[in-house]
């Protein structure tokens, strides 16, 4: 038995709204630096099953499956960015201790 | 790949060896000889990286389809080039003032310089993606350079959180485009689009996560939050590199991805857009008009600047004439934007941050070169001839009048009016007033003042004579017609 399409696109769209909301709502800069990488693995979720059903629809051309790659681009890219927002997020905690971004207001204007 | 493959993208690989080469140089070099040889070395890179790319191309595909090289392309190579150019010549003095490390500094603005050189290469969503990335997390580590200062963490922070939050949402976007499309290149893309078949909820579902996408890259009101705090807090040299070079990087994808892949469903969508460009202009004017310390308000201008941007994107049904003007002003934008934050660096002494109009006082009697330099660059900013913002302005009004949208040329006339108050307020506090008794001394920056001189002649010089560069833009435009 497989997996139909739908349920991989409906279980990544909860996904990206949970990430999405919890963004809007958490106020701590960890917290929501989790939820973004909530959000990227919806889009790595949707992309490898549109990426599969390319494969069965299409006469095994590879170029069909992109989105298998694209994904391999995307945990690179996570990565990358959750070291520089944790170390960003280490140089202001040094200096105030404290990771609540409404406390993290100095400026005004 | 083939030897071919790397040769189209040599430029980008000079860039990326000058930096590479700079983290080694500042590893190896003491104090004294890096402060020399690590400027020259980033800006002898940089030009090299220029002359190592074709000017005019036929349009040239590589690496499988990934990347595509066209007079697009070279376009924006020079420009971002020219861009980490002044940014480069404009820091040293301030890093050595504020002690921060310069070699990382340099390095880590060539490698945003590669990330948005990426984005213009790009015909594949997956190689636009890895673009955009490459460009703006350089740019949060920039922001936040000055780890013991608070406004930099500010600054830092806040464009971190929201800049991942948008990229987040653009990947949602191109993974519905995947979805619907069944291929990532925008040649796929628009022959779907083309087919007609894109009409239902998803495929606006999808349009509409990469336009919120885009338009916070680019900061287009309401997506604009962070810009502000952004600009203000960031060590100044940052500031002046990350208010230009990402926004034309946008730019930039928004050609590539609405009108080069997205162009067939283009009619209704460019209403969008106008009303996008019409409520960024106004919005960001309107707010700069209050504001009383100068980094600020230049934050909130360059928000303008994006709406006038934005009004030659909602006009492309006007052809050619359209894109080449989003080209000619985000070229225009670069230089004078990059100048007039680059200007406050003279005032950026310690214990001070930015510059209050007070601290402006008199500035022209204090420092006459860097005044002059900075009222150019304001001028143009307002867009009074003879200077390259006029001209970029002309240049978008016509445009948008062929295609037909009066009123949007309404509101920029009446945008750059009410803007010329808050330009020119500079101006008569940096000449008219008096100097305060207990103003700190500048400091020696020549260097500041000989890059400051360059890009404001470029700004008069190209003010006066702007076909080449218009033809340039034109030919840069030629892929985006049809």
């Amino acid at each position: 038995m497989t997996v139909p399409l739908g349920a991989f696109i409906a279980v990544s769209a909860v996904l990206f709204f949970l990430g999405a909301a919890g963004v809007l709502i958490r106020r701590n800069a960890v917290v929501i630096l989790m939820c973004v990488e909530l959000m990227l693995n919806a889009s790595n979720l949707a992309l490898v099953a549109f990426s599969r059903r390319a494969g069965q629809l299409g006469a095994g051309n590879p170029l069909d499956q992109r989105g298998s790659v694209f994904v391999v681009f995307v945990f690179v890219i996570a990565a990358a960015e959750v070291a520089v927002g944790l170390a960003i997020i280490l140089a202001a905690y040094r200096n105030r201790p404290t990771v609540n971004v409404d406390e993290i207001h100095e400026m005004k204007g | 790949m083939s030897l071919d493959d790397l040769n189209t993208v040599l430029p980008e690989v000079v860039v990326t060896a000058t930096a590479c080469l700079v983290l080694l140089a500042d590893a190896i070099l003491d104090r004294k000889l890096a402060r020399f040889w690590l400027p020259l070395l980033v800006v002898l890179g940089l030009i090299s990286a220029i002359f190592s790319g074709p000017i005019t191309v036929a349009s040239h595909t590589a690496f499988g389809g990934f990347v595509v090289v066209d007079t697009f392309t070279a376009f924006f190579r020079v420009l971002f080039c020219i861009l980490a150019i002044f940014a480069t010549i404009v820091a040293p003095e301030y890093l050595e003032r504020r002690a921060i490390p310069a070699g990382a500094f340099y390095a880590t603005i060539l490698f945003s310089t590669v990330g948005a050189m990426t984005i213009a290469l790009a015909t594949d969503l997956i190689t636009i993606f890895v673009g955009l990335e490459l460009m703006t997390i350089p740019i949060y580590v920039l922001a936040g350079m000055a780890r013991r200062d608070r406004y930099s963490n500010e600054a830092g922070l806040k464009y971190f959180l929201l800049g991942a939050f948008s990229s987040a949402m653009l990947l949602y976007g191109f993974a519905w485009l995947y979805g619907l499309s069944g291929t990532t290149t925008f040649v796929g893309i628009a022959e779907a689009v083309a087919k007609g078949g894109l009409t239902d909820g998803a495929t606006l579902v999808a349009l509409a996560l990469v336009t919120v996408g885009l338009a916070f890259k680019a900061a287009v009101v309401p997506f604009h939050q962070w810009t502000p705090d952004a600009y203000d807090g960031a060590p100044t040299p940052a500031t002046a590199f990350m208010s230009v070079a990402p926004k034309a990087a946008a730019f930039a994808a928004i050609l590539r991805i609405m009108i080069g892949s997205l162009g067939p469903l283009g009619l209704d969508w460019s209403a969008v857009f106008a009303i996008l460009a019409a409520i960024t202009m106004t919005g960001g004017n309107v707010v700069a008009l209050v504001q009383g310390n100068v980094k600020r308000m230049l934050a909130y201008s360059s928000i303008a600047h994006t709406g006038y941007i934005l009004a030659g994107v909602a006009a492309y049904q006007a052809g050619a004439s359209a894109s080449a003007a989003v080209l000619f002003y985000v070229f225009a934008y670069g230089i004078m934007n990059l100048g007039a934050f680059a200007c406050l660096i003279y005032l950026d002494l310690d214990g001070t941050r930015g510059a209050s109009l007070d601290e402006l006082n008199g500035f022209a009697r204090r420092q006459p070169a860097g005044a002059l330099a900075f009222a150019v660059f304001l001028i143009s900013l307002t867009g009074i001839p003879p200077t390259i913002g006029f001209v970029a302005k002309v240049f978008i009004l016509q445009p948008v009048l062929d295609a037909g949208l009066v009123w949007l040329a309404v509101a920029i006339a009446l945008n750059a009016a009410l803007a010329a108050f808050y330009y020119l307020r500079v101006v008569v506090h940096m000449y008219m007033y008096d100097v305060d008794a207990n103003a700190p001394r500048l400091l020696r920056t020549d260097l500041l003042s000989a890059g400051l001189g360059i890009a404001g002649l470029a700004v008069v010089v190209i003010g006066i004579v702007p076909d080449g560069l218009y033809r340039w833009a034109l030919q840069a435009a030629a892929p985006f017609v049809r």
